[in-house]
């Protein structure tokens, strides 16, 4: 059995507005930064200028990974994440874009992401032109507030007019997709002041997508450490669950639908074709530094070496520079497709998750999708055995918990993945 | 190390303790005194220590007593043999520490050069004093940076009645200060009498056990001598027994032909049991038997009680053997199966007082490896009931219907205080806030205060030594002894989640605390249960009424940001463990209570 959604076994009154993403993605981390954000917990190191000697050394050991694993992979998506690949030299997304091709790791044009700081923006007009023209098709622009003293409490370097600017740009150079990421969370922040921020985002000209990510605060991180010294940087668990619903009421009134627990489109074609990827396991390759990838058919998901000096090293070895592999369980593949599906719109197949896993799981957990139901959390479309199962928003607010609510000791925790 | 020919004569023998307030150094003085007199490199002194620890793990019980004779030879050539006697720290044990000065002539008495004289110094050299034992003041950690002696000085003359200029300053842990100390034991402290001809009177100390040998009893020789060979009698135990062998307590036990009148040292009689002896009972010749035995002896009697729970359910077994194994050496711990539906098999527990039980936890968890829920510590009440009955409850599960209670009383202490002048109000305060009955002030020097208070010893329970730090910024100190039952108005407050109580929070409080209680556990509970998809309603009662209440909304938020760039397995994981811990969620009601949120809600410090 492949992973591959096959459309002919999905039920008629299929919920989604869009079929869910087939084919698979490249995703290419770019691990610099020009400063790092005190909440950041990626692989990133601080960059001194575009052009510099690292910056070469990162885009020639890329080429060479992408060389390493050619393969016929037939990516329809190559996503730029990072870091801040807003950085990266004139030429390099072309490049790298067309070598993944060449390598057959892509398929003939396709659909070029990057995330972009809006300042990079700003100090350099002529950016989003060139991006256009080298292929871009969609960017994720790091916005994280409007509001002037969050915006330097997350220390980022741009302001609120810098944003407006910026998407403006990306608008002119005729850039299709444009995607405003927020952070919400911080310590003090009011769904007042939160409903004014999300209002004006979704107004600016241009943005058809939106992400908005609660502050999580990790370990080893400037905000990491001054939460352990008993400072207080996020809101309380019951106030997040409020700013949440905020998020979802206003982007909803202000024409944005959720279809995943923190993405928001302006109509379905904008949802965002790469990252619905993750959420649907469909397959996906990373290269660069710490950059994850899932195999689906041999039910193994592989991650690089984190630090820059270690991924190089294995590469110029001749070597993948993968740091560790692992086969997933039937146990461990059945909680991923619980946790991953339950944050979107597009929900459960259940007909499709009985295929794979055995009808027991799924007969084992029929009282407690009825009760999900009764209690407002999902919607169950069609058959209890072989329909849909809908989060609601505020299944949405609560999909880990569902996910660890549901009975999986039917499955062994063997290591022959489906 | 200087070596006698033979046994050192009575004359030039010194029996002495040393008495201190926790953390003021006792131990490292111990030390310091040993490696001195041992003659002993600082490595083969660790690794002799390390030695007896390792055989302390093989046998499973530890050693706890350090009570050693040390050979000291003068400027004049001259050996003496001083005998160090243990003495535990603090007023939880303060019976102990009598009948380890019992044992003495005479005490160093121990000051932090920094703390300066506290509550506990005081009440032990009281005690030190009513055995008229010579006292030679010692200011420790003299090289500290906030070390202060002109200050301690005063304060061990205006608060102790001590000769100032007697009190010899040291530095244990650099060794400054040692054979000064040394010498004020040869030189103050007097020799010990009693008559070798006299029949036999032996105070048990102290005890250790074993495997081999089995209990091996540390005595203090008050009058007559013991020898192998002989029969003795335990007066309180009244049993008979073979003295096998007698020694002194050096690093090693060292066997001697005779302890005589004065002498400190062990002595193997085949007992096979230690429950079998009592610490402070009077070993008496059989043949001979002296008619009166020795003051010492004290039935233990646990004042604190408290449930212990293993945080793993699978754990019970091993916290029952660990609590048999400690109260071998611990007669005054004591303990008894207990089921809770919320928390499963556990123990109900009686210590000496909170340090007590401070220390079987530690010991618990730090010897035995275990993870332990302790519930909150109760004291026992007197509770009379319409059937003239009187009955002792110190577990809420077995508070009797209040319909049925005709009066009930709760133990008080007397409590001495030892502030700063400044102080004095915010500490006032404080009492009153714990019901404080009686009160009286004594100004000890132009700064420092000391308050006698009588108030319930069920108000010093909770965090009262945290709450006298904080308000008299760290300089507080206090000390307590027992005093008397007297009459109270005590109510059990249950803690309800969704209706169901949840029995390990249950307490007895005096009516007046009623609501804050419950308030503050009902607060805590709610910050520590998770999110469940309904509301749910946490509250304190009393029998069918609600006094306190806090409401967990349904629909927290439960949904973790991105899965950043792909990395799936780090979410996953998160997920698996906390799929794991729900398995071991505690059910009530509809409810799953996480083991957190117990210990979130019980933590309430219990350190005095």
């Amino acid at each position: 059995m492949t992973d591959r959604p096959d459309s002919t076994s999905l039920p008629p009154d299929l919920p989604t507005e869009t079929p869910e993403p087939a084919a698979p993605g490249l995703y290419v981390h770019v691990p610099f930064c020009s400063r790092i954000c005190p909440y950041c917990d990626f692989a990133v190191t601080p960059l001194g200028g575009p052009g510099s000697e690292r910056l070469d050394r990162y885009r020639q050991a890329l080429l060479q990974e992408l060389e390493l694993r050619a393969a016929a992979l037939g990516a329809d998506t190559v996503y730029f994440g990072g870091g801040t690949p807003s950085l990266a030299p004139a030429g390099f997304f072309r490049e790298v874009a067309s070598a993944a091709v060449e390598r057959g790791l892509a398929s003939p044009s396709p659909f070029v992401f990057l995330e972009a700081n809006p300042e990079d923006l700003v100090h350099d007009p002529d950016l989003a032109r060139r991006w256009a023209a080298e292929g871009v098709w969609g960017v994720s622009l790091g916005v994280q507030a409007l509001d002037e003293s969050r915006l330097r409490f997350l220390g980022r370097a741009h302001n609120a007019s810098d944003v407006a600017v910026a998407v403006s740009r990306l608008a002119e150079a005729g850039i299709p997709w444009i995607s405003a990421d927020l952070i919400y969370g911080t310590a003090g922040q009011t769904p007042d002041s939160l409903r004014e921020e999300l209002v004006a985002i979704a107004a600016l000209p241009g943005v058809n997508h939106i992400s908005a990510y609660e502050l999580s605060i990790e370990p080893g991180t400037p905000f990491g450490r001054r939460q352990a010294r008993g400072e207080t940087l996020a809101v309380r668990s019951d106030h997040a669950s409020a700013l949440f619903r905020e998020v979802h009421e206003t982007l909803r009134e202000s024409g944005f639908a959720a279809y995943e627990a923190c993405n928001f489109a302006a109509a379905p074609e904008f949802r965002s074709r790469h990252n619905r990827k993750y959420w649907s396991l469909v397959e996906y390759l990373g290269v660069g530094p710490s950059a994850h990838s899932f195999a689906p058919e041999r039910g193994e998901r592989f991650w690089n070496q984190r630090a820059f000096d270690d991924w190089e090293e294995a590469i110029l070895r001749g070597e993948e520079p993968t740091a560790e592999r692992e086969t997933l369980c039937s146990h461990e593949r059945a909680l991923e497709e619980l946790f991953l599906r339950l944050r979107t719109t597009d929900g459960l197949p259940l007909g499709r998750f009985a295929a794979r896993y055995g009808e027991a799981v799924v007969r084992a957990n029929r009282r407690l999708f009825r009760d999900w139901r009764d209690r407002g959390l999902v919607q169950l479309r069609g058959d209890e055995l072989r329909g849909w199962l809908l989060p609601t928003r505020d299944g949405l607010a609560v999909a880990d918990a569902l996910a660890r609510e549901v009975n999986l000791d039917a499955l062994a925790h063997d290591r022959n993945a489906a | 190390m200087p070596r006698p020919a033979g046994p050192v004569p009575i004359e030039r023998v010194r029996n002495f303790c040393i008495i201190a307030h926790i953390d003021h150094g006792k131990s490292t003085l111990a030390d310091r005194l040993i490696q001195r007199c041992g003659g002993v490199s600082d490595r083969e002194f660790r690794d002799q220590l390390l030695d007896s620890m390792d055989l302390e793990r093989e046998r499973g019980i530890t050693i706890k007593s350090n009570s050693v004779s040390l050979l000291h030879e003068t400027k004049d050539g001259e050996t003496y043999q001083l005998n160090l006697i243990d003495t535990p720290g603090h007023v939880d044990f303060s019976h102990e520490v009598r009948r380890s000065l019992m044992s003495c002539e005479g005490a160093l008495l121990l000051v932090d050069a920094a703390q300066g004289v506290e509550a506990q110094t005081v009440a032990n050299h009281f005690v030190a004093m009513e055995y008229d034992l010579e006292v030679v003041p010692v200011i420790n950690k003299i090289d500290l940076p906030a070390a202060d002696p002109e200050r301690v000085r005063e304060e061990i003359d205006e608060e102790l009645g001590l000769d100032p200029f007697e009190a010899v300053l040291a530095s244990a842990k650099k060794g400054e200060g040692i054979e000064e100390i040394l010498d004020a034991i040869v030189t103050r402290i007097p020799p010990p009498g009693g008559d070798p001809a006299d029949p036999l009177r032996a105070l048990i100390f102290d005890a250790q056990y074993d495997t081999f040998r089995g209990v091996v009893l540390l005595v203090r020789v008050v009058d007559g001598a013991i020898r192998r060979g002989d029969r003795v009698r335990l007066m309180r135990g009244d049993t008979d027994h073979v003295v096998e062998e007698v020694g002194l307590l050096r690093l090693r036990r060292e066997p001697v032909e005779v302890l005589s009148a004065g002498a400190v040292g062990y002595a193997i009689c085949g007992i096979k049991r230690i429950q079998d002896i009592a610490i402070g009972d009077t070993v008496i010749d059989a043949a001979r038997p002296a008619q009166t035995s020795l003051p010492g002896y004290r039935e233990p009697r646990p004042v604190v009680f408290s449930s212990v729970y293993p945080i793993s359910t699978d754990d019970y077994g091993e916290l029952e053997s660990a609590l048999g194994k400690l109260s071998l050496n611990d007669p005054a711990l004591t303990y008894e199966r207990e089921t809770s539906t919320a928390l499963g098999f556990g123990f109900r527990c009686g210590f000496l007082g909170l340090l007590h039980l401070d220390v079987v936890q530690e010991r618990l968890q730090r010897e035995h490896g275990l993870s332990l829920l302790l519930s909150a510590p109760s004291v026992r009440y007197r509770v009379a009931t319409r059937d003239g009955e009187l009955h002792e409850v110190e577990n809420p599960a077995y508070y009797p219907d209040p319909a049925i209670i005709d009066g009930t009383e709760e133990p008080y202490i007397r409590a001495s205080i030892l502030i700063p002048e400044r102080s004095v109000g915010p500490v006032m305060e404080l009492l009153t806030e714990r019901r404080l009955a009686t009160s009286r002030m004594n100004f000890l020097s132009s700064r420092r205060v000391e308050i006698q208070a009588e108030l319930p010893l069920a108000e010093v329970l909770f965090d009262f030594h945290d709450r006298l730090k904080t308000v008299t910024h760290g300089y507080g100190s206090y000390d307590y002894e027992l005093l008397d039952y007297r009459s109270t108005r005590l109510v059990k407050v249950d803690i309800l989640v969704n209706g169901e109580r949840v029995d390990a929070l249950s307490q007895l409080v005096h009516e007046e605390k009623a609501r804050p209680r419950a308030l503050g556990y009902c607060e805590r509970l709610a910050e520590a249960i998770p999110m469940h998809n309904f509301k749910i309603a946490i509250q304190g009662a009393i029998g069918g009424k609600i006094i306190a209440r806090t409401n967990i909304r349904a629909l927290r938020k439960d949904v973790t940001a991105r899965c950043y760039g792909g990395d799936v397995t780090r979410k996953r994981k998160l997920l698996e463990r906390q799929k794991e811990g729900k398995k071991r969620m505690k059910q009530v009601g509809n409810v799953q209570i996480p083991q957190s949120a117990f210990v979130a809600v019980l933590k309430s410090s219990p350190a005095a």
